[in-house]
């Protein structure tokens, strides 16, 4: 210990084990970022050339085949119609809850926390199935109760089908809202606490009414937040394969990221050279997104304020109070629970029909899934391990390129930044489709293995990682590390003891997300898995089109309950301790 | 409060013990740094400064924001990099530019406070010291020891609280209790009492001024509260520009300021322009003209300005004498009236109209209040006027 206060090696030392203790994380990071930086870069790269090469010639023949099709003017007008309402819907819904959870006394604490979980809880593919079993036209179970209860009552308007149809333009949309609302609602409530609310209140106090106060206010200063959303909730729509999948194909709504999983998966020979071509679209529509977003928070100068936390008086709503918040917990309710029953109800049955007699309730279908030897079964074990492995390595990698970025000035580092975060930018359609082109065959051939899967995933799922990451390391802050040290702390001892306990909730959640996303994932899965690596993302795409529904809905509500449970121990695990005190 | 076997040499031996033999613990050679803010415009932080502390001595860096006090003391704890100079604590280099010597904080003989606590969140009180303790390389007595340094700033009763269950002040107290708990040779303190509210930031420097007595380490103070400087204070640094202007005890600094800028920033001021006419004859005295009216100074203090000169006067608000009536005639002497009155409890604060200015004057008798609109001389000794050249 005299070594340490006396002692202790100036920074030039040059013994290799000085070196390795000083520079070896950094080393370790900079190899990681640039692997990373390459797994992402190099497959849109190629991707980009196949457009335009054909056998290392310049050619353009695949977009002539694709505008050549009578039907692309439709496919992208529907596209547009779909995640275009669906995304203003979802911001408004949203930007009313967190105003009501935030400003008024309609709040619900336990919403608030609850209501961005909601998509970790019900992975898409169980939201949109649950659905597509709640609202079919003549076997939903909605329409079923529904028309028992009007049957009873003599009123015969619907005798065999209604009165929802969710196979349809409001059902798609409304499905699409039901999941795009969290995503919109996470950020707008964020900037509405962050928001002084002194601001308002000096609004008030100088006489404006509440409305003009939202408006010539509150408005104004979460916009940079509201801009985001739409950024967030427009290319979330775009890359969402899960939901048109399900509901687009049986209303014969066709969106860009079903048709392309289609031309790869279901056309032979596989029309890539048309989908590379058809996800440029998606590409433009990201641009413009983008272009929107810079458009609205250049406009002026928005003043960050660092408030103290504030005690905002709760605007008193009377009687409208009960019903904001019957709002909230209908689609609380709708966005979780009610699709997950519906997913059990179906799975307990042999066949999915709207004849429902006590004979037909059964747990074979459930059985089925975990006995014997067979492709399900296979995709289940697989995902859940991918899964463990990818949030595993996936929150590894963010941390380290996360702590490489705090740590260090420069080009490079910002580099790796914006790297991290750029595949949010890029549909998940795009990214998948240039994973098969660059990986699958020379010089990788990683066609089919479990390995093409994971660098996928790792890939499309490093933004989330890497801003649950940041964020963590944001909350450790800089005084607390440099507590450590002058307090005489190695700079292993401050990580192992300070960093990391400190990190832990945020690594937890991150860590969930991952699970989450990656054990859901429908579409890299789709088009990179095969019949010797199944993970659950196929096998649904193709029990799906074979239409055995109860298998179907076996599966996603297996699916549903893992990601249940996971996001409720880990939630559970990194708020108990001392890490809770620390989250306080 | 033997130190275990191996352990850190300076840390563990009394402070006064160890610098028996050398007469400073912190030694700054030209210190310098350099920021460049985000349009890449340069800014130097620390310009060439050169400081030594003895053992036991607190000495208080003094100035506004950005006048680069806390870089200073962050470059001193090892937490950020000055591009040039030498820093030596307790006699051995810690920072050398010249010669690539640049160690860590935690291989610094320092303990420090910052301004936001900075306590560990996942550690009780206790833990927050042990590890403070453990991390300095104690491995013996470690109870006795952070049982000791949270008696010592009167907290033993939170020990198993986490900070989220503490009040600013008590929180305060752990970071004081974490930072002397290693008998340190040099504290530094990064404005920890700016958090606190008023009365308990009172009680908290009176306890650290008797604390610094006691353990007699070497500190470095850092605040921009004139006040606290002055009283905490064995030598008070005012700093402008990132550099050291003035470096004395805290009643010199007051009572002679080397400048303008110094004698406006530590205490109040009446701040006039004025232009030398001359000396007067038959006197020491020198006359300026002002918007009062002739002024006299005593000439040492403006010695060095020839007629003719561009200057600025300074007079303290408490040399300011106003009486009801006439005052004799006299030099530095004028008719005002009183346009505000101030009353602060232990005194009165005065704003009084003489021709077209308005003077700031301050009074300890609060009995006999004077009235707003009432008549008044204004006087003042040619002593206790500041003379500068106006830059």
């Amino acid at each position: 210990m005299a070594a340490v206060l006396e002692g202790a090696p100036p920074t030039r030392d040059g013994t290799l084990l000085h070196f390795l203790k000083y520079r070896g994380f950094g080393i370790a990071s900079g190899a990681v970022a640039i692997a990373f930086i390459f797994f992402f870069v190099y497959p849109l790269t190629r991707m980009l050339y196949a457009a335009f090469f054909k056998n290392g010639v310049f050619s353009t023949v695949s977009f002539q085949e694709t505008f050549a099709d009578p039907h692309l003017a439709e496919l992208l007008r529907d596209t547009a119609i779909v995640t275009g309402l669906s995304s203003v819907v979802a911001m408004s819904v949203a930007t009313l809850f967190a105003w009501l959870n935030e400003r008024t006394d309609a709040a619900m604490g336990w919403v608030s926390k609850l209501l961005p979980l909601v998509p970790l809880m019900l992975p898409p593919i169980a939201l949109s199935t649950g659905w597509f079993f709640l609202g079919h036209e003549r076997a939903g179970l909605l329409n079923i109760g529904m028309r028992g209860l009007t049957g009873a009552l003599g009123i015969d308007l619907w005798a065999e089908q209604g009165p929802i149809n969710i196979a349809s333009w409001g059902g798609l949309i409304f499905v699409y809202t039901l999941y795009l609302v969290p995503f919109a609602y996470l950020l707008v409530a964020a900037a509405f606490r962050n928001f002084d609310s002194s601001l308002e209140e000096a609004s008030r106090v100088a006489g404006a009414g509440a409305w003009r106060t939202f408006r010539n206010v509150s408005a104004p200063g979460i916009l940079p937040a509201i801009a985001a959303a739409l950024f967030l909730v427009g290319v979330t729509a775009l890359s969402n394969f899960s939901i048109p999948v399900i509901i687009g194909t049986v209303s014969r709504i066709d969106v860009l990221s079903v048709r392309i999983v289609r031309m790869v998966r279901d056309a032979y020979p596989p029309r890539i050279d048309e989908a590379v071509v058809l996800s440029f679209f998606i590409v433009i529509a990201v641009g413009v997104l983008f272009w929107l977003q810079r458009m609205i928070t250049a406009r002026r100068r928005h003043v960050t304020i660092s408030g103290k936390s504030s005690y905002a008086s709760k605007i008193p709503l009377g009687r409208w109070k009960w019903v904001a918040r019957t709002l909230m917990l209908v689609y609380l309710a709708a966005a979780s629970v009610v699709p997950l029953l519906g997913l059990f109800f179906v799975s307990l049955q042999r066949f999915w029909s709207s004849h429902i007699t006590r004979q037909s309730f059964t747990l074979d279908v459930l059985q089925a899934l975990f006995t014997g030897d067979n492709l399900t079964k296979k995709a289940l074990q697989t995902s859940v391990f991918l899964g463990i492995v990818g949030a595993t390595l996936g929150i590894l990698i963010a941390t380290m390129l996360m702590l490489y970025v705090r740590q260090r000035k420069g080009t490079f580092p910002r580099l790796v930044d914006a790297a991290a975060k750029a595949p949010s930018a890029v549909s998940h359609t795009v990214l998948g489709l240039a994973m098969v082109i660059a990986l699958a065959g020379f010089p990788f051939y990683l066609a089919g293995t479990l390995t093409i899967l994971l660098i996928a995933y790792l890939v499309i799922y490093m933004p989330q990682a890497a801003i649950s990451t940041g964020s963590g390391i944001d909350q450790v802050g800089g005084e607390l590390l440099e507590a450590s040290s002058v307090a005489g702390a190695s700079q292993s001892r401050t990580f192992f003891r300070i960093t990391l306990p400190l990190m832990r909730p945020a690594l937890a959640a991150g860590w969930a997300l991952l699970f989450v996303m990656m054990v859901g994932d429908l579409t890299a899965s789709a088009l990179l898995a095969t019949n010797a690596n199944p993970v659950v993302g196929f096998v649904i795409y193709d029990i799906f089109n074979s239409a055995t529904y109860a298998s179907l809905a076996a599966i996603a509500c297996v699916v549903g309950t893992i990601s249940f449970a996971v996001v409720c121990a880990v939630l559970a695990f990194s708020r108990s301790g001392a890490g809770g005190q620390a989250s306080q | 409060m033997r130190a275990p076997a191996g352990a850190g040499s300076s840390m563990n031996v009394p402070a006064s013990q160890v610098n028996a033999a050398q007469d400073v613990t912190v030694q700054v050679w030209n210190l310098k740094k350099e920021f460049r803010r985000l349009g890449g415009e340069q800014v130097t932080a620390v310009n060439d400064v050169s400081l030594s502390i003895s053992p036991g001595q607190l000495v208080v860096l003094l100035g506004p924001s950005g006048c680069g006090k806390t870089t200073l003391l962050r470059c001193i704890a090892g937490l950020e990099h000055p591009d040039a100079g030498r820093i030596e604590i307790n006699g051995k280099c810690v920072f050398d530019s010249d010669e690539g010597i640049r160690l860590a904080p935690e291989h610094r003989a320092v303990s420090m406070m910052f301004q936001s606590y900075a306590l560990w969140p996942h550690m009780t009180a206790y833990k927050n010291v042990e590890y403070a303790v453990k991390s300095r390389g104690y491995l013996k007595d470690v109870d006795a020891r952070v049982t000791r340094a949270l008696a010592q700033v009167g907290i033993p009763q939170l020990r198993d609280q986490y900070p989220s269950q503490m009040s600013g002040g008590q929180q305060q107290r752990v970071a004081l209790a974490r930072s002397l708990a290693v008998d340190p040779p040099v504290v530094l303190f990064d404005e920890p009492l700016s958090n606190v509210d008023a009365k308990v930031r009172d009680q908290l420097r009176q306890e650290l001024v008797s604390m610094q007595r006691t353990i007699r380490f070497a500190g470095v103070y850092v605040t921009h509260d004139q006040l606290e400087a002055m009283q905490l204070a064995d030598r008070l640094a005012v700093m402008d520009n990132g550099r050291i202007v003035q470096l004395d005890t805290p009643i010199q600094v007051y009572r002679h300021p080397v400048s303008r800028y110094v004698a406006c920033f530590v205490g109040q001021a009446n701040d006039l322009q004025a232009t030398v006419t001359g000396p007067v004859s038959g006197t020491d005295r020198i006359e300026l003209g002002t918007v009062l009216g002739p002024l006299h100074a005593v000439s040492e203090r403006g010695s060095a300005l020839p007629a003719g000169a561009k200057a600025r006067v300074i007079i303290r608000p408490e040399d300011i004498k106003l009486t009801v009536g006439n005052a004799p005639a006299g030099s530095n002497v004028w008719r005002g009236s009183i346009q505000a009155v101030m009353f602060s409890g232990a005194h009165v604060e005065y704003r009084v109209r003489v021709g077209s200015h308005q003077l700031h004057a301050r009074s300890d008798t609060n009995r006999a209040l004077l009235r707003e609109g009432e008549e008044v001389s204004v006087a003042f000794d040619p002593a206790v006027v500041y003379v500068f050249p106006d830059a």
